[in-house]
């Protein structure tokens, strides 16, 4: 059986997925948990209520004045501040402020990653890029439940209503800064939490104390990318 | 809860903020100890509308609110950026 321990790159959570019974894949370098014994099992409790450790996922961050006109040079499509848009390979550009932008791929393949990461360069640079890959974590609460959940969590309504697929609030969650993005995998709703990679654990507890009042359960990325269909 | 409304992330907890301080004209650089201990240690403590730098923790996020003492309102905010184009050496 695949280790996390073989893996150059592990998340902050490898020994608290380990010690749920992860089984693990590799994903971007990392041993990451596929599935914890019942795959078709966790797909059906993802469409309910269900929380996934996304950290192997690829990700970047851009900062500075001139970031608005590097990143549309490159050919990201650039939303408002405090929404996502989906970028023609997959990528979701976050936009965090006017002079901010956090790149999240959902799946392996991050070709515009990659690629700004390649066109990025320190001579010419009017942008500097944030160690989002390293220093953020990245979880997934997932299902028809999760605004429910999150509301015991969070003081910004985040019903689907009141807060539409892909916009942003930047805030805080169990007393934590949390970037939350509404990004709905398929047909049930999902909100993706970006926040201080050293705090997972905590987080993670959080969570899954907060999702034992409606029998949410803890599932792999294939659980995951089956919502997305 | 007391509800700020941010310019950059709409209204939130006020919890999600700090406070930092009055909008003060920094003092020139040759000026006498007498100014440098006004702007450094002194508050006006103001019983009207001030208005004041606001911090949003989350986003990291500095603006302008105008905030009336008295009632302890909040009336208006802009973007640092905004309110230095409004109002210039004026504030």
């Amino acid at each position: 059986m695949t280790r996390p321990e073989t893996f150059q790159r592990r998340s902050h959570l490898y020994r608290v997925c380990r010690e749920a019974g992860a089984r693990w894949r590799a994903v971007n370098g990392f041993g990451a948990p596929a599935h914890y014994g019942d795959a078709s099992g966790e797909a059906d409790a993802a469409a309910r209520l269900a929380i996934a450790d996304l950290t192997a996922l690829p990700r970047a961050g851009y900062k500075g004045w001139g970031m608005a006109d590097w990143i549309r040079d490159q050919g990201v499509f650039l939303p408002e501040p405090n929404q996502a848009q989906r970028q023609d390979d997959g990528t979701l550009a976050c936009r965090l402020s006017s002079g901010e932008l956090l790149l999240l791929a959902d799946d392996e393949e991050a070709t515009l990653i990659d690629r700004l990461a390649r066109a990025w360069s320190m001579d010419d640079a009017v942008c500097f890029p944030v160690p989002r890959a390293d220093a953020s974590a990245r979880l997934v609460v997932t299902g028809s439940e999760s605004a429910a959940m999150m509301a015991k969590m969070c003081g910004v309504d985040l019903r689907g209503r009141r807060f539409a697929d892909h916009a942003i609030a930047q805030t805080s969650v169990a007393r934590m800064n949390v970037i939350v993005l509404h990004n709905d995998r398929g047909a049930a709703p999902a909100y993706d939490l970006i926040f201080d990679s050293a705090s997972a654990v905590y987080l993670w507890g959080c969570l899954v104390d907060a999702m034992a009042e409606f029998s949410g359960s803890i599932v792999g990325l294939d659980a995951i990318d089956a919502l997305r269909g | 809860m007391k509800i700020m409304p941010c310019p950059l992330n709409g209204p939130r907890n006020i919890s999600e903020f700090s406070c930092g301080g009055e909008v003060e004209h920094l003092p020139p650089p040759d000026c006498d100890h007498a100014q440098w201990i006004d702007y450094v240690y002194l508050e006006n403590n103001t019983a009207g509308i001030i208005r004041e730098w606001w911090y949003h923790t989350p986003t990291a996020y500095w603006f302008v609110a105008e905030r009336d003492t008295r009632t302890d309102e909040i009336l208006r905010t802009w973007p640092a950026g905004d309110f230095l184009a409004e109002f210039g050496e004026e504030r």
